[in-house]
């Protein structure tokens, strides 16, 4: 796995795992469950188009403007590894992640299934604030390795499966392979 | 009655003294602002980065991976380079390729950056 952003400073590997931590998660899951994980750029802002600016609020700024950023930034900006497309070892046979446009081309809205991220915890019996990281990894990989869908979806506004509490009290060394 | 009146004459003086002093200083800074941004915008190719011609409207992107107009980069070569992925293709075997099984988490978090994300460590 790659820290370098390009032409900048290298950041610490502690600092980018803080930052993607959750997509590394979700990608072990992926993995876990035999599917594709599909890597999403970092947006700042989902309504704003493709290749354009947002202009972040930030009162407190001693200039009084909020600060320009790129409303998508492409993961592989700062990541290079399964998570954003990278090859899997030789020894493993988790089909590589694929890119949200390629997702949107093979899975129009009618082929996904949407899935309520509160109603499966319930149903597969995850407690997110009480169970362990590996537990949750591991239940979730099940639900979604058995679900006979090629698209599966999680819906937008539904609980992250891993959130900042979460990756808060996990053993990333021990419990998993990717990282 | 002599020294007092004295004293008011020399504090006046002072208050005229500080007020032509702050005048000249601000009208100095405000031309360099202005001198600053007639310069920023020379050898700016218009048809690449047009100015704005509101404070509010929103600058346009620049095109390459550079940093060149202090706004920060778009990478549209990595955008490329993402779509060209061996990995998208059809014709791959599965478990790869047209019947491809995928998961894809729209609930994940967006909207915040690194320093964000800081927050979790």
């Amino acid at each position: 796995m790659s820290f370098e952003l390009p032409g900048q400073a290298v950041l610490s590997a502690n600092l980018l795992l803080g930052a993607n931590r959750h997509r590394l998660l979700n990608t072990e899951i992926a993995r876990r469950s035999g599917r594709a994980y599909v890597f999403t750029p970092f947006i700042w802002d989902p309504y704003a188009a493709e290749d354009t600016y947002v202009e972040t609020t930030a009162s407190n700024y001693p200039t009084g403007q909020g600060k320009m950023r790129a409303a998508r930034v492409p993961l592989r900006a700062y990541i290079e590894s399964p998570t954003s497309g990278a090859p899997w070892p030789d020894d493993d046979s988790t089909p590589r992640a694929v890119s949200d446009k390629w997702y949107d081309r093979m899975c129009p809205q009618e082929k996904r299934m949407q899935i309520d991220a509160r109603k499966i915890n319930k149903e597969i019996g995850v407690d997110l604030e009480k169970d362990e990281g590996v537990t949750i990894v591991n239940k979730w990989a099940t639900y979604l390795r058995n679900l006979d869908v090629q698209c599966a979806n999680l819906q937008w506004e539904t609980p992250r499966i891993i959130d900042f509490e979460y990756v808060s009290n996990i053993d990333l060394s021990n419990d998993f392979y990717i990282l | 009655m002599g020294t007092w009146s004295g004293r008011k004459a020399s504090s006046r003086i002072r208050a005229l003294i500080f007020i032509a002093l702050g005048t000249v200083l601000l009208s100095t800074y405000i031309l360099f602002r202005l001198q600053l941004r007639r310069t920023t915008h020379v050898g700016v190719d218009p048809a690449r980065n047009p100015l704005p011609s509101t404070p509010a409207q929103a600058p346009q992107p620049n095109k390459d991976d550079k940093d060149a107009d202090g706004l920060p980069p778009m990478y549209p070569q990595l955008k490329i380079a993402e779509l060209a992925l061996p990995q998208h293709d059809e014709e791959l075997p599965f478990p790869e390729g047209k019947n491809a099984r995928f998961v894809r988490f729209g609930n994940q978090m967006w909207g915040v950056g690194l320093n964000n994300q800081l927050f979790e460590m």
